[in-house]
C-alpha cells in the first residue's frame, strides 16, 4: 500500500537514432527464418514468432525473461540485411547531406572559418535542446550554401550534382548511387561537422540513416489473431517482415553464389521496396504493398499517424473502465447537482473503499449482500474485494452469492472493497461533443429505477442536450483526490456561470419560463389549496401573507415566487415581454404591461418573471444570484424555481395547438391586401427594370437593384402582415405566451403560421437556380416575378402550393447542408486552437500568462487579471449593485432621474 | 559637395519654400560626421528645376512630432532654412542615401505638423476625482485598474457622493474586484480556445452583402474566423474603412473626389485595347463616356502610358485613339504589351477595386468603404484620417503599422465577426489568442504551420499533425522532451501541469509518539 502513494514522475524523454550496434545489442534473437509457426502451431526457432521475442499464447514462457503472457514486455529481435538499404523517413536529410558534403573527403563544402561562426549558437540550440526550431533555419542556410560549391574547399575534389529519383534512388551526374556508396560517404563525415547538418553527434550518425540491420519488433506489437475457426491470421507487420526476410535471404544467396550484378541489383531494389513499405506504406511514387485480399497493409507509419493512429486514439485519448453510457431523459425533481443512474448500471459501477477499523462493520454488511442484493429498495452490494497477499501482491477476489458471507467475515483493515454505486457518490457526467469544460461536470448519484440517466432540465444548456435520443457517458471516480477535486471544481453548481461570457449558462428552459410567466404575469391569485399544491415541490419557510377577498384567502403569484428568492436581494430591470414599443416613456414599476421587474429585499414587487430573469444565457436575476451568492444558494434557487415552475404549469395546465394561430376573417383579408400590394409593387419594379428606367442604387447594377427592391418589398410585407396578425394574438394565447416570454419559438414563427411564410432564399438571394432562365418549367423563361423565384405567399396553416413547397424545401436543404459543413469545419478550428493554447497557464503570484518554455504571453491575464467566469458579463465589478448597496433608494431615483 | 536628389511635386515644393523654415522627413540616414549647414540638390519628376537647399538642423527620426502620414521609412528629419533656385553642374552631384554612391536616390517628403501632438483620449491625464480615488485606494493599500477608476469617478460625480459613501463604494469595489481575480495555474489557454471554438457551430457559413453598402461583399461568420486564426497573407475579401479628416468628412463632393482617386482604374475600364496585326501596333480606343463617368482625362492616360517600361516604344495620339508601336515588333511582344496596357493603372490606388461613399447617420459623417485594400497608399493620401482608417487585412496592418497594431486588428476583427452573429465571447479569450499569435513579434497562424507546429515538445507536435516527420527529426536532432505541457504528459500517463496538477502537496508525517 505504501509504495503506491509515492508516485514517480518521468522527467524527460530523449530521442535518438538507433545505431546498428545498438540494434544488435538490444536484440534477443537474430531472425533468419521467413516463417512463423510449425505444423503443430509452435513458434519456429529464429522465426518471426521466436519465443525470445516474447509470448502471446497462454501457457508458454518467454525464452528471454521467462515471463508469462501478461508479464513479459516483449523483446526486439533483428535481421541482418545482406546489403544496406535507405530508410525512407530520412530521404530528404540524406539528399541534403549528400548535397552539402564532399564526395571524397566527407567534409562540409564550406571553409572552417565560414562554419565556425555558427557553432556556438548551434551547440546551444541542438546540444542543449533549446529552441531547436531556430537552428533549422541556420542549418538550411548552411546546406543551401554548401550545395552550391562545385569544388571542395578542403580537398579540392570536384563535386557533382546529386539528384533524387523519388522515392529512394539517388543519382550523381546521372549515375546511380547505391545505398552502400552513400553509407560509405557518410562514414567519412567527421563528428565535428555533424552539428552544421542539423544532426546531434551525441544521438545520431548520418550513416545510421542507411540501414544495415533491421530491428524486429516484439511479438506483442504484432500479435497473431486466432479466428473462431481455429485459423490463424498474422499481423500486417509480420507479413511485411516475412517478405523482407525472404528477399534478404535470396539477395544474400545470390551475392554469395556470385550471381550476375543485374540480378543482385533487382533483388536489392526489391528489398528496398519491402523495407520502404514496411516503414511507410503510403510513400508517394510507390504502389502500396497489399494484403492478399487487396487491402493495403497497415505498416509502421500508418499505425502512428492520423485520427485512428496510435497517438491520437491510444495515447492522447484512452478507453477507461468504471464508465457507463445510456439514453438520457428529464427528471425535474432531481437537483441540478444530481444525476439519476439506473440500478443496472449502478450494480456494475464500483467505488473502491479501503477497509478501516471504523468502517469494517458497514463494509462487511455491504459485502455480505453480494453482487446482486434482493429487495424492492436498492441497496449497494460489492463486486470485488482486493486483498494484499503475503508477497505484497494484490489479489482481486470476485464476490458471488455463495462466497459473499465467507469473504465478509474474512474482511480486515487494509483490504479494499469495490462497493457498488450508491446515492451521494460523485461521478462525472459528459455529453459529446465536449466543446467546453461544462460538457463534463460532477454530479451526485441518485440510483433510480428504469434504464436511463436522468437529470434536471436546467442542466441541458451546458451539455447542449435534449431528449430526442441523446446518450451520455458517466464516469465513476476512483480515488479520494479525484473525488475531492470533482466535488470542489467540477460540480454542476460551480459551473452555473460560463467562462465564455461571464453569465449564467445553467438556467430555466421552455416550460420553466412558461411556468414562471404563468405564476407572475399580472400577479394571479391562487387559493390556499392551489398554493399548497404548487408549493408542495418546493422548500420554503412559511406561507406568505394571504390577501383576503370576499372572506376567502388568496395567495398572489408574485408572493409565491418571492418565497424562493434570497432574502436580501434587490434588483430592477426590464423583462423580456417589455418590447419597448407603445410606451412613450418607461414608467418603471408602474408598467401597465407588468414588464418592469422590481425586487426589494427578496420580494418581487412588480414585473413578470420570464426568460430575461431566469433563462439560461439571458437570466439577469440568475446572473445576479449566481454571482453574489455562494454556489449552493444559486443551485438551491435553480432547483426551487424549476420545481415551482413545474408545479405551476402542471397544476394550471398548458397546451398549444394550431388554433392558437387562428385569426379573424377580416384580418385575413387585410393580410391578403398587404401581400397583394407587395406583389404589385414587385411588378412595378420589374416593369421599370424591363423598360430600363429603374434607377440603380449607388454602386449597383440595375439587376442587383431590382433584386434588392423585390427582397425588401416582400420582407416588409411579411413583417407588416405578421404585425397585423399578431394584433389578434394576445398574451392569453399559449403560443404567444411561449414566444413573448422567451420559452420557445418567436413571433416571426407564429406569423409564418398565421399569415405569410415569405421569401425563400438560397445563398442569401432569391432562388435563381434550376432550368435555363427559369427555376421550374412552370414559369416562363425570364420571369422575374416573385412567385417564380421562391416567394411563398401561403401560411403554414393554410398550406403550401406544390411549387411553394418545392422552394421551401430548397431553402430547408441549404440549412441542413450548412450545418453539416459547419460542424466539421468548426471542429477542426477548435482542435487547432486547443492545440495552440493548451499549455498556457497563469502563474501563481502575478497573473502572468506563460507557456511551457516560460515565454510570457501576457503580463497580466486579460490585461486586468480578471476571470471572465466571475466577471459581470466581462466587466470586473458590478457597479450597479455596489452603488445600490451603498446608496440604496437614492441611487435608483438618481439613476432614473438621470434618464 | 554632398547632394541628394529630391523627388516631389513642384507645386507643393513651392508652397513649402514660402513657409520656410520647414521640417521634412527623408528616407535615408544622414551620416553623423556631416555638420550643418548641409547643401542639397533638388529636382522634380518630369520638370527639372534645380535648387540649393540649406539645411539648418538634422533631427533624429524619433524626435517627438506628429506625422500626418505613415512614418515608415523616415530615417531623419531635415529642418530646411533656405532654398535657392540655381543651375548647378550636374557632374558635381554626389548623391547620398541608403547606399552611398547610388546614382539617383529618391526620398519621400514628409510634412510634420507643427501643432501640438494630439494625445488620444485613452492617454489623458487623471481628473481630480480620479486622483482622489487613487489616493484613497493607496491609503487602503489597494489598487484598481484605470478603467474601473474612471467609471467609478464618473458615477461618483453623477450621483454626488459624500466622502464616507465614496469610501464605502471603494471598499465594495475592491472586494468585488478581488473576488473576480483569476485563480493561479488556471488553464486560461484551454478556456479561451473552448470559448472561441464552442460557438463556432453556431456561426453561419455564408458571406453576406455588407449591411447597407452595395457591392462590398465581405466574408463573415465561420470562414472569416478561420481566416483570422490562419493568419492568411490576403483575406478572401479585403476591404477598407476610410475615415476622412474633420474638414471634409461632411462634404459629400470632396469625399466623392477622394473616393474616385482611390478607386483603381485600369486602361481596360475606360478604353478598348486592340491589336492591329497588319500594322503591328496596339490601338487604344478611348471611351469618352466611361472616362467622363470616372473623371479621367486624356492627360492622365498619357501619363500612365509613360510609365510603361518597354524598349523602343512610341506613342502617337490620333483624336480618341492612341497608337502604340514597337521598334522591333513581334506577335509575342505585341501581345504581352497589350496585356500590360490593358491592366495599366490609369488612376487610383493599386489593389482597390471599388470605393463607395456612404453617409453614416450615427456619426454624421461620410466614410469610404472599399473592395480591395492597400493601407500604405491610402494612409498617405491627403484628406484621409490616418488615425482611424483601417483595413480588414491583418497582415497588411502588420506590415504597415507593426505587430501591436496587428494584435489589435486580430482582436477587433474576431470580436466583430462573433458579435455580428449575436455571439457573446469575452474579449479576454480573444486577446489571449491574439497574443499567442503575435508574442514572437510576427503574426503566426494557429495550426501546424504556426503556433501549434512550433511547440517545444516532440510528443505534442507528433500528436497534433504530421506525426512521423516530427518523430524522425527528433531522432536526428537528439531532441529531449521535458514533458512540461499538457499533451505530452497525457501521452506518458502523468498528471498535467495545469490547475491542481501544477502544485505539489507535501505532507510531513508527524514523528511517531513513543
Amino acid at each position: 500500500m505504501m509504495g503506491d502513494e509515492i508516485k514517480k514522475r518521468i522527467n524527460s524523454l530523449n530521442f535518438a537514432l538507433l545505431s546498428p550496434d545498438e540494434i544488435r545489442k538490444m536484440s534477443a534473437v537474430k531472425v533468419t527464418t521467413a516463417d512463423t509457426y510449425d505444423e503443430d502451431g509452435f513458434p519456429l526457432d529464429r522465426g518471426l514468432m521466436d519465443l525470445h521475442m516474447g509470448v502471446i499464447e497462454p501457457g508458454l514462457r518467454c525464452k528471454t525473461c521467462n515471463g508469462k503472457v501478461d508479464e513479459c514486455p516483449g523483446h526486439f529481435g533483428h535481421i541482418e540485411l545482406a546489403m544496406p538499404v535507405i530508410h525512407v523517413g530520412f530521404v530528404k536529410e540524406i539528399k541534403d547531406i549528400l548535397d552539402a558534403t564532399c564526395n571524397s573527403c566527407g567534409r562540409i563544402k564550406m571553409k572552417d572559418e565560414e562554419l565556425e561562426v555558427y557553432r556556438p549558437i548551434l551547440e546551444k540550440t541542438i546540444l542543449n535542446g533549446e529552441e531547436t526550431l531556430e537552428s533549422t533555419s541556420i542549418v538550411n542556410r548552411i546546406i543551401d550554401e554548401a550545395a552550391q560549391r562545385t569544388v571542395c574547399p578542403h580537398c579540392g575534389a570536384e563535386q557533382y550534382k546529386i539528384t533524387l529519383d523519388k522515392p529512394t534512388t539517388f543519382r550523381e551526374n546521372g549515375r546511380k548511387l547505391s545505398a552502400k556508396e552513400i553509407r560509405e560517404r557518410f562514414e567519412r563525415i567527421p563528428d565535428k561537422d555533424l552539428i552544421f547538418l542539423g544532426i546531434n553527434p551525441n544521438s545520431a550518425r548520418p550513416e545510421w540513416m542507411i540501414l544495415t540491420v533491421l530491428p524486429v519488433p516484439p511479438v506483442n506489437v504484432r500479435p497473431t489473431i486466432t479466428l473462431e475457426t481455429g485459423e490463424r491470421s498474422e499481423d500486417d507487420l509480420t507479413h511485411k517482415l516475412v517478405d523482407i526476410i525472404r528477399i534478404n535471404q535470396r539477395l544474400r544467396d545470390s551475392k554469395d553464389s556470385g550471381a550476375p550484378q543485374l540480378i543482385i541489383e533487382d533483388l536489392w531494389e526489391l528489398l528496398q521496396y519491402h523495407i520502404t513499405t514496411y516503414f511507410d506504406n503510403q510513400t508517394s511514387g510507390l504502389p502500396p504493398a497489399r494484403h492478399r485480399s487487396g487491402r493495403p497493409l497497415k505498416t509502421l507509419v500508418q499505425r502512428l499517424k492520423g485520427k485512428e493512429g496510435r497517438f491520437r486514439s491510444n495515447l492522447s485519448g484512452k478507453r477507461v473502465n468504471f464508465s457507463a453510457r445510456t439514453v438520457i431523459s428529464p427528471e425535474p425533481f432531481l437537483s441540478i447537482n444530481e444525476v439519476g443512474v439506473p440500478e443496472e448500471a449502478a450494480r456494475e459501477l464500483t467505488v473502491p473503499i479501503p477497509v478501516t477499523p471504523f468502517n469494517i462493520e458497514k463494509l462487511r454488511e455491504i459485502v455480505r449482500r453480494g453482487p446482486n442484493p434482493k429487495g424492492e429498495k436498492y441497496l449497494p452490494g460489492a463486486n470485488y474485494v482486493i486483498k494484499q497477499n503475503e508477497k505484497g501482491m494484490r489479489q482481486r477476489i470476485l464476490i458471488m452469492e455463495k462466497n459473499a458471507e465467507e469473504i465478509a467475515n474474512k474482511l480486515e483493515p487494509g483490504w479494499i472493497v469495490e462497493r457498488q454505486l450508491m446515492d451521494g457518490d460523485v461521478v462525472l457526467f459528459n455529453r459529446q461533443p465536449s466543446l467546453h469544460r461544462m460538457s463534463m461536470m460532477a454530479h451526485r448519484v441518485r440510483v433510480m429505477k428504469h434504464r436511463t440517466f436522468r437529470f434536471n432540465l436546467a442542466v441541458c444548456p451546458p451539455y447542449n442536450a435534449d431528449f430526442d435520443g441523446d446518450e451520455m457517458n458517466l464516469h465513476v471516480l476512483q480515488s479520494e483526490e479525484a473525488k475531492a477535486e470533482a466535488r470542489i471544481l467540477m460540480a454542476v453548481q460551480e459551473h452555473i456561470r460560463s467562462p465564455r461570457f461571464g453569465g449564467p449558462i445553467i438556467g430555466g428552459v421552455h416550460d420553466h419560463i412558461t411556468g414562471m410567466f404563468m405564476l407572475t404575469y399580472m400577479n394571479p391569485k391562487f387559493t390556499k389549496e392551489e398554493t399548497l399544491h404548487i408549493l408542495s415541490y418546493v422548500k420554503y419557510d412559511k406561507l406568505p401573507d394571504p390577501v383576503i377577498e370576499n372572506g376567502k384567502e388568496y395567495y398572489r403569484g408574485k408572493d409565491i415566487f418571492s418565497l424562493i428568492l434570497p432574502k436580501d436581494l434587490n434588483i430592477e430591470y426590464k423583462s423580456k415581454i417589455c418590447d419597448g414599443t407603445g410606451c412613450k416613456e418607461c414608467v418603471f414599476e408602474k408598467c401597465p404591461y407588468d414588464a418592469y421587474v422590481m425586487i426589494k429585499e427578496g420580494r418581487l414587487i412588480t414585473g413578470t418573471i420570464d426568460e430575461k430573469s431566469i433563462g439560461a444565457f439571458k437570466g439577469i436575476l440568475l446572473d445576479k444570484i449566481s454571482r453574489d451568492y455562494p454556489p449552493d444558494v444559486a443551485a438551491q434557487f435553480i432547483d426551487n424555481f424549476t420545481r415551482l415552475a413545474v408545479g405551476v404549469i402542471s397544476f394550471r395546465g398548458f397546451t398549444t395547438g394550431i388554433d392558437d394561430t387562428d385569426i379573424p376573417e377580416e384580418t385575413k383579408i387585410q393580410v391578403d391586401l398587404i401581400l397583394n400590394d407587395a406583389i404589385e409593387a414587385t411588378k412595378t419594379y420589374i416593369d421599370a427594370y424591363q423598360r430600363g428606367i429603374l434607377q440603380p442604387s449607388p454602386g449597383k447594377s440595375p439587376e442587383e437593384t431590382l433584386e434588392d427592391n423585390i427582397m425588401r418589398v416582400l420582407s416588409d410585407a411579411q413583417k407588416k402582415a405578421g404585425e397585423i396578425a399578431s394584433k389578434h394574438l394576445g398574451l392569453e394565447n399559449p403560443s404567444v405566451i411561449m414566444a413573448r416570454s422567451g420559452a420557445r419559438a418567436s413571433m416571426l414563427n407564429l406569423s409564418q403560421v398565421a399569415a405569410n411564410i415569405g421569401q425563400q432564399a438560397v445563398r442569401g438571394r432569391r432562388i435563381n437556380r434550376g432550368y435555363l432562365g427559369r427555376t421550374l418549367p412552370h414559369f416562363r423563361k425570364g420571369d422575374l416575378g416573385a412567385y417564380a423565384h421562391g416567394y411563398v405567399r401561403s401560411s403554414y396553416k393554410k398550406g403550401l402550393t406544390p411549387l411553394e413547397y418545392f422552394f421551401h424545401a430548397m431553402g430547408g436543404r441549404e440549412g441542413l447542408v450548412d450545418t453539416a459543413v459547419r460542424t466539421s469545419r468548426s471542429g477542426y478550428m477548435q482542435r487547432r486552437l486547443i492545440n495552440a493554447l493548451e499549455d498556457l497557464k497563469v502563474t501563481d503570484n502575478d497573473g502572468i500568462v506563460i507557456d511551457t518554455t516560460d515565454n510570457i504571453i501576457q503580463f497580466k491575464y486579460g490585461e486586468d487579471g480578471i476571470d471572465p467566469t466571475r466577471s459581470k458579463g466581462g466587466k470586473p465589478v458590478d457597479f450597479d449593485s455596489i452603488f445600490q448597496k451603498v446608496l440604496g433608494e437614492r441611487y435608483l431615483s438618481a439613476k432614473r432621474g438621470g434618464k | 559637395m554632398l547632394s541628394f536628389i529630391w523627388k516631389d511635386n513642384e507645386k507643393k515644393f513651392r508652397e513649402m519654400i514660402e513657409k520656410l523654415p520647414v521640417k521634412y522627413g527623408v528616407d535615408f540616414n544622414i551620416p553623423d560626421e556631416i555638420k550643418t549647414p548641409l547643401r542639397a540638390y533638388v529636382t522634380f519628376d518630369g520638370s527639372i528645376i534645380e535648387y540649393e537647399v540649406y539645411i539648418k538642423e538634422i533631427l533624429p527620426k524619433d524626435v517627438k512630432s506628429d506625422y500626418n502620414r505613415t512614418t515608415k521609412g523616415v530615417q531623419a528629419i531635415l529642418v530646411i532654412e533656405r532654398a535657392d533656385k540655381v543651375n548647378l553642374n550636374v557632374k558635381d552631384i554626389e548623391p547620398v542615401g541608403k547606399k552611398q554612391g547610388s546614382k539617383v536616390q529618391k526620398f519621400m517628403l514628409i510634412n510634420i505638423e507643427e501643432e501640438a501632438p494630439k494625445i488620444p483620449e485613452k492617454f489623458r491625464k487623471l481628473n481630480k476625482m480620479e486622483e482622489k480615488i487613487h489616493e484613497l485606494l493607496a491609503s487602503m493599500k489597494k489598487s484598481l485598474p484605470d478603467n474601473i477608476v474612471e467609471e467609478l469617478s464618473s458615477r461618483i460625480i453623477k450621483f454626488n457622493l459624500n466622502d464616507d459613501e465614496i469610501r464605502a463604494v471603494l471598499e465594495e469595489t475592491v472586494k468585488d474586484f478581488e473576488k473576480s481575480m483569476v485563480d493561479p495555474h488556471e488553464a486560461v489557454g484551454i478556456v479561451a480556445a473552448q470559448s472561441i471554438g464552442e460557438p463556432g457551430t453556431q456561426l453561419t457559413l455564408r458571406t453576406f452583402h455588407y449591411a447597407g453598402v452595395a457591392e462590398v461583399n465581405i466574408t463573415k461568420g465561420l470562414p472569416r474566423l478561420i481566416e483570422i486564426v490562419d493568419a492568411r497573407t490576403k483575406p478572401s475579401t479585403p476591404t477598407m474603412t476610410i475615415y476622412l479628416e474633420d474638414s471634409i468628412k461632411n462634404d459629400q463632393e470632396k469625399v466623392e473626389i477622394i473616393a474616385k482617386k482611390i478607386e483603381s482604374i485600369e486602361m481596360i475600364d475606360i478604353a478598348d485595347v486592340e491589336i492591329n496585326v497588319s500594322e503591328m501596333t496596339i490601338t487604344i480606343v478611348l471611351d469618352r463616356e466611361k472616362m467622363a463617368k470616372r473623371r479621367i482625362t486624356k492627360t492622365q492616360v498619357m501619363d500612365a502610358l509613360k510609365r510603361i517600361k518597354h524598349q523602343g516604344l512610341s506613342i502617337n495620339e490620333e483624336d480618341d485613339n492612341i497608337i502604340i508601336s514597337l521598334e522591333e515588333p513581334s506577335y509575342k511582344r505585341l501581345y504581352n504589351l497589350s496585356e500590360e496596357v490593358k491592366n495599366l493603372l490609369v488612376s487610383g490606388i493599386k489593389g482597390i477595386e471599388r470605393a463607395i461613399v456612404k453617409y453614416e447617420e450615427a456619426q454624421k459623417e461620410y466614410r469610404i468603404y472599399t473592395q480591395g485594400s492597400n493601407l500604405k497608399a491610402v494612409l498617405e493620401m491627403d484628406g484621409v484620417d490616418p488615425r482611424k482608417t483601417t483595413t480588414n487585412d491583418i497582415m497588411e496592418i502588420y506590415e504597415v503599422l507593426g505587430v501591436e497594431a496587428a494584435r489589435n486588428a486580430i482582436i477587433d476583427e474576431s470580436i466583430r465577426t462573433l458579435e455580428e452573429q449575436g455571439l457573446n465571447v469575452d474579449i479576454r479569450h480573444i486577446m489571449l489568442v491574439a497574443d499567442m499569435m503575435t508574442f514572437e513579434g510576427t503574426v503566426e497562424a494557429i495550426g501546424r504551420h504556426g503556433v501549434a507546429g512550433k511547440k517545444a515538445s516532440v510528443l505534442a507536435r507528433a500528436a497534433f499533425e504530421i506525426t512521423s516527420k516530427h518523430l524522425l527529426q527528433a531522432g536526428l536532432l537528439g531532441e529531449s522532451d521535458g514533458l512540461r505541457g499538457v499533451a505530452e504528459n497525457i501521452i506518458v500517463g502523468q498528471p498535467i501541469t495545469l490547475g491542481t496538477g501544477a502544485v505539489n502537496l507535501v505532507y510531513k508525517y508527524p514523528e511517531k509518539k513513543r
